[in-house]
């Protein structure tokens, strides 16, 4: 699929995913559209969000926008332990649940565990996969880490099932290309960007890739990147290596904020 | 939508297993429609995947489960009666914690309820999930049959009616897929007391449908029960009527609700 792919027959463009596609400043997703001028582009990703949540907006964009063979569906899976709750009106979604601080320390120690959340979320890829494999748009399965990528000393428990789990879906993970973390970036997090903010003290390194990894990445998926991404992907890395702190972002990126998606919940 | 005419074309003998996955309604301390089903299909490998208090989230899991372990085929009915949406389902070391209605379990605190749990939420979640899973459901070449409990229209909450009304709208595919549910077309939408029986010294209601409630509904729905069905449901209905006490019920049914699917290898 990814090597017969021509991006100019489509005429719209759906990404979903969690903040390595809906960041403050542009991820693979934005630097795809730039190869696709003539499709409307419409990020659906939402950052710290879940695989559960990433499937349940695959079936409302089907529902609400009808995606047809016109359309292109590119869904970059998150990594598995996190949770999201819909509730008056917003969505909770803080990403990794060993290391945040929305959800309890009480019900991450009662209820969060790794083997849990990955089969919650290979049952949930393989249906979503499925379901967009029936539909009549086309669609790409992306993976931003391994499915059994676990972030260290974020004081998760150990995974005792995830071999296990991971072997009765093998067939599942065998369709997708290799992960964002490990063909880009060589399985090591490296700052993409840093910056001083209000929220903390000190300067943080911020772990998501910057433009030209997004951009290489894609390129090394075999997807055909014209000029005009490597370009918009080169530029934006270097705006935000002039970047000194969170409150610029928007201004030097401001396609990036407020893309609500009217419509959608 | 699959309509009476198609429930009613079934051929259960053509079936080697019988695979039925939901809540209570489908597992539990006294025979279910799964049971009932089950009688209705003598040739049949029973597998009841069920587990009492569980929500959709633990359905749909079950199900791919499910056909990763026993690869649906030709020769298999699925059948799943999806629960109501107000749950909150986790796989924790030792199995599943399902504790039922969110705004009437012991698991999760007060302040998580309070804070993370919506009925408007959830049923965004579910009817996604019940979507998704009918449509992997499509794509094997098992025969399936989808049921619901309650209706989702049932289940709405009087100061979130429009927003879940919008709601409803967008997912009336996945609204009109089904059957009326069990409590709209056998229990004409009330939750009456069937049976009351003492557990630890107290006499307890239960609003559970009797097993002729549940042959009723799949009659009613165009499933082609035969005579050892009806007279299964009818004798266990009788039995479970004269039932006094919780012991009483054990020793009838022994292990009738223990979920299968954890002493077969699931997760």
């Amino acid at each position: 699929m990814i090597n017969n792919i021509e991006l100019s027959k489509y005429k719209r463009l759906f990404t979903i995913g969690c903040s390595f596609t809906e960041y403050f400043y542009p991820t693979w997703a934005n630097i795809l559209s730039k190869s696709m001028p003539d499709a409307t582009f419409y990020n659906l990703g939402l950052s710290g969000t879940s695989n559960p949540f990433i499937a349940n907006r695959l079936v409302e964009a089907n529902l609400k926008f009808k995606l047809c063979e016109t359309d292109l569906v590119i869904i970059m899976w998150t990594t598995v332990c996190r949770e999201t709750h819909y509730a008056r009106g917003r969505w909770f979604k803080p990403g990794n649940i060993f290391s945040q601080d929305v959800y309890s320390k009480e019900f991450v120690d009662k209820f969060a565990d790794p083997d849990g959340y990955l089969m919650r979320d290979l049952a949930t890829i393989e249906m979503a996969t499925s379901y967009v494999n029936n539909l009549s748009c086309d669609y790409l399965g992306l993976l931003s880490t391994p499915m059994d990528f676990k972030y260290t000393h974020d004081g998760s428990p150990s995974c005792d099932l995830a071999n296990e789990i991971l072997d009765t879906y093998k067939d599942l993970l065998s369709t997708f290309p290799k992960s964002m973390l490990e063909l880009e970036m060589n399985n090591h997090w490296e700052p993409g960007s840093t910056y001083r903010s209000d929220m903390f003290s000190g300067v943080r390194e911020d772990y998501h890739p910057n433009p030209i990894r997004y951009c290489d990445y894609l390129i090394k998926l075999g997807l055909p990147m014209t000029q005009a991404s490597v370009d918009y992907a080169e530029e934006s890395t270097q705006t935000l290596a002039t970047i000194t702190h969170r409150n610029e972002f928007p201004i030097a990126f401001p396609h990036c904020h407020n893309i609500k998606v009217d419509g959608l919940w | 939508m699959k309509d009476m005419e198609y429930f009613s074309s079934l051929d259960l003998s053509k079936f080697n297993r019988l695979f039925t996955i939901g809540c209570s309604f489908t597992s539990y301390r006294y025979p279910t429609w799964a049971n009932v089903m089950h009688h209705a299909m003598p040739q049949a490998e029973f597998y009841n995947l069920g587990q009492g208090s569980a929500g959709n989230q633990f359905i749909s899991n079950r199900l791919t489960e499910a056909h990763r372990k026993f690869n649906f085929c030709e020769t298999d009915l699925v059948m799943v009666m999806w629960s109501t949406h107000c749950r909150e389902d986790r796989w924790i070391p030792g199995g599943w914690i399902t504790p039922g209605n969110i705004y009437s379990q012991g698991e999760y605190d007060e302040k998580f309820v309070s804070k993370y749990c919506h009925p408007l939420g959830y049923l965004i979640r579910d009817l996604a999930l019940i979507d998704l899973s009918n449509a992997y459901l499509s794509t094997l070449s098992c025969t399936h049959v989808s049921m619901l409990s309650v209706a989702f229209e049932f289940q709405q909450v009087a100061n979130d009616y429009f927003a879940s009304k919008k709601v409803l709208e967008t997912y009336k595919n996945v609204v009109d897929y089904f059957p009326p549910s069990m409590l709209e077309l056998e229990m004409n939408g009330r939750w009456t007391t069937n049976v009351v029986y003492e557990i630890k010294g107290e006499k307890m209601p239960d609003y559970h449908p009797t097993p002729l409630n549940y042959y009723n509904y799949l009659k009613k729905i165009g499933i082609p029960l035969n005579g050892d069905a009806l007279q299964f449901a009818t004798q266990a209905d009788a039995t479970l009527k004269s039932i006094t006490s919780m012991d009483e019920i054990r020793s009838e049914w022994p292990n009738l609700d223990k979920p299968l699917g954890q002493q077969e290898g699931f997760w």
